[in-house]
């Protein structure tokens, strides 16, 4: 064989291969996607941030692609049409003044009533914007399943990256629920609420919020990750991880014993000191 | 058709492969390596907390004992301004317990004076530094009384009593003894996980699994649980946050 003519053969199956890999990259989705639950490409995640961010400031802004927008007096409710069940979530925009807190329940259902306490809270007129899961962790036949902690460029850390942008000295929290009797330490086994920032050396702010959670709910025994306890300390959640990598310190993951949950539900009065204390150090 | 020409297609087939492997690795993994710019933040990093109550000049501090007992640990702590902090190195203070039976009858009353040492007065015994967030002052070292009455008793009350110009408020936690005995106390050791086990015998010359019966159970005999007062926090008693950092991490600090 000719000097040549190999070198052509050889830049012949790299340019082939290249172009093989851009477009199985480009035309096959990721196995989230083929199972239904929508999980967006990059520069989709972009657009929709920057159209939660035009949201979040703007109150004549369109929604993002998928999501409709629905005006109410106050506020603005951004949600998938009912036929079009994908998981992108159900978003709310308080448009009157409020402390710039956004509450988040991402696994409502599996995690029982936490979306029925960021209703609840927001209801209460707490926080500037409320979301949740529209989609089910474990898929069913009217839905595909899907968690949206887990992906990066989901809406939900979109939205959380729009709403850190728009108030970089807000609090982002997450809702969740944790069942004690399946814990591994006796220290999460015990504790009523686990408070962690996804990250091994939490911030002043964070401690902030559990001092205030001890002081105002006692005898609930709130514990911080990772000092307290070594267990749920949400190093995995994304939204947590992209809010933490634009340098946004707001961010809390709550975990709640199911007891603590209902009790929030029911007790109006230990809401409103869970909800002070949601708002402490927010301007 | 040559063998060497099924191998190149077959080499160039597995070329291609491994780069839209890479390609879908690229995507799906890049996230998972991107920084982290909150990491830098050691601040608070090896701290624990715990609850303090505050005993009250005017009133009392009640605690509920989840069963009748003649046995009860308290263990007090005096918050100390930021001058006296400073300049001294011990403080007197004082408490009044009352223990109460079922009927509201005192069964146990003492006042109860201590003199707290500031912590650096101990070393180079090492101890945990305790410390409150945003505060000037300093809290001196714990001092601890167990108490036993003569008939069991059901509450118990604490009352602020006079203390040095430089203490600024006292703080307490009130403990009652786990009824642990006999072969409830081995069950009770032997239900808890292997790290637990662990954690309980730490002080313990052999590892938890050459523990004897007779130590574990021993082991669990011994415990006090903390309780918390009666009533609403904020209108009957006020909480307080306090942490606790080890003497290595405080040496290890800039």
């Amino acid at each position: 064989m000719k000097p040549a003519s190999r070198a052509a053969r050889i830049v012949l199956v790299i340019g082939t291969m290249s172009i093989v890999a851009i477009l199985a990259s480009r035309l096959l989705s990721p196995l989230d996607r083929a199972r239904g639950f929508l999980v967006p490409s990059a520069r989709e995640a972009g657009q929709a941030r920057e159209a939660f961010a035009a949201i979040l400031t703007d109150a004549a802004a369109a929604p993002p692609a998928g999501l409709r927008l629905t005006q109410g007096e106050d506020i603005r409710v951004l949600a998938e049409a009912a036929e079009d069940c994908r998981g992108r979530g159900t978003y709310l925009v308080r448009d009157s003044a409020a402390a710039p807190l956004a509450i988040l329940a991402p696994h409502r259902g599996s995690d029982l009533d936490t979306g029925t306490l960021a209703a609840a809270l927001f209801d209460d007129g707490i926080g500037r914007a409320a979301a949740w899961n529209s989609a089910p962790r474990r898929g069913k036949d009217t839905c595909p399943g899907g968690d949206p902690t887990r992906h990066a460029t989901h809406h939900l850390t979109a939205f959380s990256l729009a709403f850190a942008q728009t108030h970089p000295q807000g609090r982002i929290v997450q809702l969740h629920g944790f069942d004690g009797r399946k814990r591994d330490s006796r220290a999460a086994r015990l504790a009523d609420i686990i408070v962690s920032e996804g990250s091994e050396t939490p911030g002043e702010r964070l401690y902030d919020l559990a001092d205030c959670l001890s002081r105002s709910l006692h005898p609930w025994r709130v514990a911080v990750y990772p000092g307290d306890v070594r267990e749920l300390g949400a190093l995995r959640n994304r939204q947590g991880r992209a809010l933490r990598e634009i340098g946004f310190a707001g961010f809390a993951h709550l975990e709640m014993a199911r007891p603590v949950r209902r009790a929030l539900v029911e007790d109006a009065d230990r809401r409103r000191r869970f909800a002070r204390c949601l708002e402490t150090g927010l301007a | 058709m040559r063998l060497t020409t099924i191998a190149k297609g077959v080499g160039a087939a597995a070329l291609c492969l491994a780069a839209a492997g890479g390609a879908f690795a690229l995507r799906d993994l890049r996230p998972l390596l991107s920084p982290d710019r909150t990491a830098e933040r050691q601040s608070l990093g090896a701290t624990t907390r715990s609850l303090v109550y505050k005993v009250p000049d005017e009133g009392v501090l009640r605690f509920a004992l989840s069963r009748p007992t003649t046995l009860v640990r308290i263990l007090s702590q005096p918050n100390i301004g930021a001058r006296s902090w400073a300049s001294q190195s011990a403080w007197v203070y004082g408490y009044c317990a009352t223990m109460r039976d079922a009927d509201g009858g005192i069964v146990f009353q003492r006042d109860i004076y201590s003199r707290a040492l500031h912590p650096s007065r101990l070393r180079p015994f090492k101890r945990p530094v305790r410390f409150r967030r945003g505060s000037q002052g300093g809290i001196a070292l714990l001092d601890e009384a167990v108490l036993e009455s003569d008939a069991p008793a059901s509450v118990v009350e604490l009352t602020a009593l006079d203390a040095d110009p430089g203490v600024v408020d006292l703080d307490a936690r009130v403990f009652e003894r786990l009824p642990f005995i006999g072969s409830t106390a081995l069950s009770a050791y032997l239900r808890r996980s292997p790290e637990e086990q662990a954690q309980l015998s730490r002080s313990d010359a052999f590892p938890p699994e050459l523990v004897s019966d007779a130590e574990r159970a021993a082991l669990m005999s011994n415990r006090w649980r903390v309780i918390g007062p009666v009533g609403i926090p904020g209108r009957d008693y006020r909480v307080d946050v306090v942490y606790e950092r080890p003497y290595e991490a405080e040496e290890a600090r800039p």
